[in-house]
C-alpha cells in the first residue's frame, strides 16, 4: 500500500528528501522512504510524492507540518519547496527573504556595482542563513581555482569572483588574529584563502638593520605556523611567499605549512629565495620531500625552475588530481626552465600557462596515459635568450591534438612574417574546431589564417607598432583601421567574432617584463550585438 | 500579430506579442528554437517558464511592455561608456512600478529577470536591493528585508571578527 502526497515536485529541481524524511521522523517517530515519481509531460498539479509502506499520514496538508519540515532544510531546499505550488509558496512568503539570498546574491553582487566588498560582506551580519550562502557562495565558486589567463579581468577584490581574503605580512597582525579568534569556533576564514607574505615592517622610527629584518621574518614564520596549526586545515586556496636570504631555513617552515594545510585545493607559491645555491635547496628537498596534498587542483609556482619547480610538483601533487598549473621563472631563471618531467604524468591538466619549447609542446600532446584534456592553454615560446622566431604552422599544428577541448589559446611568441605568409601560400587550416578565444601577443599578421576559425569569438592581440605595419597586404583589413575599427571588414571576414581587443606596445615586446610597456588599448565589439 | 503561449510554472499562461517576448533573451532563444524545429512556420509557440510563477511573471512582461520602445542595452553597456544601466534605464514609471513592492517580490523578480535575460529590469531591481543595503546599519537592513537574527552564544560577534579581518586586508 502506498500513501500519495499531492502535487509536490518540481520537474527540474527535485527536494531532497531526505531532509524531509528526517524532519517528519522527528516529528512523528516514524520511519518514511520517499521516491519520487514524474510523470512524463509536467504539470504540478499531477505530480506526485509517494510515500511507500503508510497506509494513513494525517498531517500530510497541514501547513505547520509543512512549516516545520521547511525550516529544518537546506536552504537549496527551501528555495526548491517555495517553487512547488503556490500553496506551499504562500506559506513560506514571508520567510523568502531569507532562503532566497543564496539565489539571488551571486546575481546581485555583480550587478550592484555600487556596493562595496564591504557592504557584501555586511550581509553576513544580517543572520545565519545569509552568512552560510554568502561564505558558501564565496568558497565554492569553481571560477576561484581558475588561472589568472583564464580570468582575465578578474581582480583579488573583484566583486564578480567573490574572493574575500586573509592577508597576513606580518607576525603582529598573526598574533593578533590568534588572539582574536581564540575561542572561535570552527572556521575564521570566510573565503577559506590565506595569503602569507611577509612585507610589512613594523615602524621603529628609522630603517630596519639586515638582523632585525632577519629576525622579524622569523617571527612571522613563526607565527605563521601557529596560525596554520590552529586553522590550517579550514583552507581551501593559500598564497605563501617564501623569503629568507641565503638560508633553507624558509624551506623548512614551507614544508611545516604544508603539512597543517591537507585540504588546499589551490596553492600559489613564490620563492623569491633568490640567494640559495641551487645544490642547497635541491639536498633540502631531497632529505626533506613536501607533503602530499591530495586535493590539490590548481597549482602556480613562480621561482627557480631547475629544483624548485621540480620539488613541489614531485612531491606534492597527485598527478591524476592536478587540473590547473603555472610555472612562472623570472629574471636570469627564464633561460634555462625546461617543463618538469612530473608534468608529463598530468594527464587531466585543463589549463596550463608556462614557457615552452615547440619539442615540449609536441612532447605534451603524446604523454602517456593520454592526451590531457587542455581546455585553456597560455605558452610563452620566449624564453629570455634570444628571441628564436617560431613557425606558425608547427605551432598550430602541435596544438591540434587538443581540438576536442581547447576553447582558450594565449601564445607569446615572435612568429616571423614569413612564416605566416607561407602558411597562407600553402592554405593551412587551423584545426581547432571548439577554439572561441585566441589571444596573440607578438603576432605580425596578416589575419588570413585566422579566418577559418568558425568558433571564434573574441580575439586578442599586442604587437608593437613596429608588428602592426607589417601586417598590410592581408585581405582583411585590420591596419589603418585600429581607431575604426567598425569600419574594418574583419566582421566579415571572421563571422564570429564578437569582440577583438588591441594592445600595442610603445616599445619591444621581449624587454617585458623588466620594462613595463606603454599599451594602447582599444576594445571593439561586433555593431550587431550592441 | 505573431504571438506567443508563455505558461508560469503555476501553469497560468499569457499570450503576447513575439516581438514583446524576444525583448528577453531566454524567451528569444525559445521562440527561434520553436520555429527551427517546427514543420508549420504559423504555429503559435507555447512556452513553459518552470521557475517563474505566475504573479512574477506577470510583473515582467507588465515591464517588458511598458518598456517595448526602449532600445535594447547591451549586456556591457557600462564598458562602452561607463554609465550604469540603472541610470540611463530607470525612469518615473520604474520607480512607481518597484515602490509597492515587498522586497522579497523584488528579490524573485531578480531571479525571473536574471533567468529570462531581461537586463534592464535586472539592473533596476538590483539597484533597489542595493540602495537597502549601502550605507545602512546592520539593523536598518534586518528591518527593511523583515529579518531577525537567528546567532546564538558568540556567533554575531566570531561574523563580525571575521569580517573585520577580511576587510582590514
Amino acid at each position: 500500500m502506498s500513501y500519495l502526497i499531492k502535487e509536490k515536485m518540481m520537474r527540474d529541481k527535485s527536494v531532497t528528501l531526505a531532509d524531509s524524511a528526517v524532519a517528519i521522523e522527528e516529528n512523528f517517530g516514524e520511519k518514511i522512504k520517499g521516491r519520487i515519481e514524474e510523470s512524463a509531460s509536467f504539470d504540478a498539479k499531477k505530480e506526485y510524492l509517494e510515500v511507500a509502506g503508510y497506509h494513513h499520514f494525517p498531517a500530510d496538508n497541514v501547513q505547520e507540518v509543512w512549516e516545520n519540515v521547511f525550516e529544518k532544510m537546506a536552504n537549496n531546499d527551501k528555495i526548491t519547496f517555495s517553487k512547488v505550488c503556490s500553496e506551499w509558496h504562500n506559506w513560506v512568503s514571508p520567510k523568502r527573504t531569507r532562503f532566497l539570498f543564496r539565489e539571488m546574491f551571486p546575481t546581485l553582487a555583480s550587478c550592484a556595482e555600487g556596493l562595496s566588498i564591504e557592504e557584501l560582506m555586511q550581509c553576513r551580519k544580517i543572520c545565519k542563513s545569509w552568512s552560510q550562502d554568502f561564505d558558501h557562495e564565496n568558497q565554492t565558486r569553481p571560477s576561484h581555482l581558475l588561472l589568472d589567463f583564464e580570468n582575465p579581468e578578474a581582480t583579488q577584490f573583484d566583486r564578480t569572483i567573490l574572493i574575500v581574503s586573509n592577508e597576513f605580512n606580518n607576525a603582529k597582525k598573526i598574533k593578533k588574529f590568534l588572539q582574536d579568534m581564540k575561542s572561535h569556533q570552527g572556521n575564521p576564514f570566510p573565503g577559506r584563502y590565506i595569503s602569507l607574505d611577509f612585507y610589512k615592517i613594523p615602524k621603529i622610527g628609522r630603517r630596519a638593520r639586515e638582523d632585525e629584518r632577519l629576525q622579524l621574518k622569523r617571527e612571522f614564520w613563526g607565527k605563521a605556523l601557529e596560525l596554520l596549526e590552529a586553522f590550517g586545515s579550514h583552507v581551501y586556496k593559500a598564497y605563501i611567499r617564501l623569503e629568507l636570504p641565503e638560508t633553507t631555513e624558509v624551506y623548512e617552515y614551507f614544508h611545516k605549512c604544508l603539512l597543517h594545510l591537507p585540504n588546499l585545493k589551490s596553492l600559489r607559491v613564490n620563492d623569491a629565495c633568490n640567494g640559495i645555491p641551487l645544490h642547497q635547496t635541491r639536498a633540502f628537498y631531497q632529505r626533506n620531500p613536501l607533503p602530499q596534498l591530495p586535493q590539490l587542483e590548481t597549482i602556480d609556482i613562480t621561482g627557480p625552475p631547475q629544483v624548485f619547480w621540480s620539488s613541489v610538483l614531485e612531491s606534492v601533487c597527485v598527478p591524476a588530481v592536478v587540473k590547473r598549473l603555472r610555472l612562472f621563472a623570472c629574471g636570469e631563471f627564464r633561460k634555462d626552465a625546461p617543463i618538469p618531467e612530473a608534468v608529463y604524468n598530468f594527464h587531466n591538466l585543463e589549463a596550463i600557462d608556462a614557457q615552452i619549447s615547440i619539442e615540449e609542446l609536441e612532447r605534451f600532446g603524446n604523454v602517456l596515459g593520454g592526451t590531457p584534456p587542455l581546455t585553456a592553454v597560455a605558452f610563452d615560446f620566449r624564453n629570455g635568450k634570444q628571441e628564436q622566431e617560431q613557425d606558425f604552422v608547427r605551432v598550430f599544428k602541435s596544438l591540434e591534438v587538443f581540438g576536442g577541448s581547447l576553447t582558450h589559446v594565449k601564445i607569446e611568441a615572435k612568429f616571423s612574417h614569413y612564416s605566416v605568409q607561407h602558411a597562407l601560400e600553402i592554405g593551412f587550416a587551423i584545426n581547432l574546431p571548439k577554439l572561441e578565444k585566441l589571444e596573440l601577443h607578438g603576432f605580425t599578421g596578416p589575419l588570413d589564417p585566422l579566418c577559418q576559425l568558425g568558433t571564434l569569438e573574441c580575439l586578442r592581440i599586442s604587437c608593437s607598432w613596429r608588428q602592426l605595419e607589417e601586417w598590410q597586404g592581408s585581405t582583411v583589413d585590420f591596419y589603418g583601421f585600429e581607431w575604426r575599427m567598425e569600419d574594418s571588414n574583419v566582421w566579415e571576414k571572421i563571422p564570429s567574432i564578437q569582440k577583438i581587443h588591441l594592445e600595442r606596445c610603445s616599445i619591444r615586446i621581449d624587454k617585458f617584463p623588466c620594462e613595463m610597456p606603454k599599451i594602447y588599448h582599444r576594445n571593439m565589439l561586433r555593431l550587431s550585438s550592441k | 500579430m505573431a504571438l506567443v503561449r508563455v505558461i508560469s510554472s503555476d501553469g497560468a499562461a499569457f499570450l503576447v506579442s513575439q516581438r514583446l517576448a524576444k525583448r528577453s533573451g531566454k524567451l528569444k532563444t525559445e521562440i527561434e528554437t520553436f520555429r527551427k524545429s517546427s514543420d508549420n512556420s504559423e504555429a503559435q509557440p507555447e512556452i513553459r517558464i518552470v521557475t517563474i510563477r505566475a504573479e512574477i511573471l506577470r510583473l515582467v512582461l507588465q515591464w517588458l511592455q511598458q518598456h517595448q520602445n526602449d532600445p535594447v542595452l547591451p549586456a556591457n553597456q557600462n564598458e562602452q561608456d561607463g554609465r550604469g544601466d540603472a541610470e540611463m534605464g530607470q525612469s518615473q514609471w520604474d520607480r512607481d512600478f518597484l515602490a509597492p513592492m515587498d522586497l522579497g517580490i523584488v528579490m524573485e523578480l531578480i531571479l525571473a529577470a536574471n533567468h529570462l535575460e531581461v537586463k534592464g529590469l535586472l539592473d533596476i531591481t538590483c539597484k533597489l536591493v542595493e540602495s537597502k543595503i549601502t550605507g545602512r546599519t546592520v539593523d536598518e537592513i534586518r528591518t527593511a528585508f523583515k529579518l531577525k537574527s537567528d546567532f546564538k552564544g558568540n556567533e554575531e560577534e566570531q561574523t563580525r571578527l571575521e569580517n573585520r579581518w577580511c576587510v582590514e586586508n
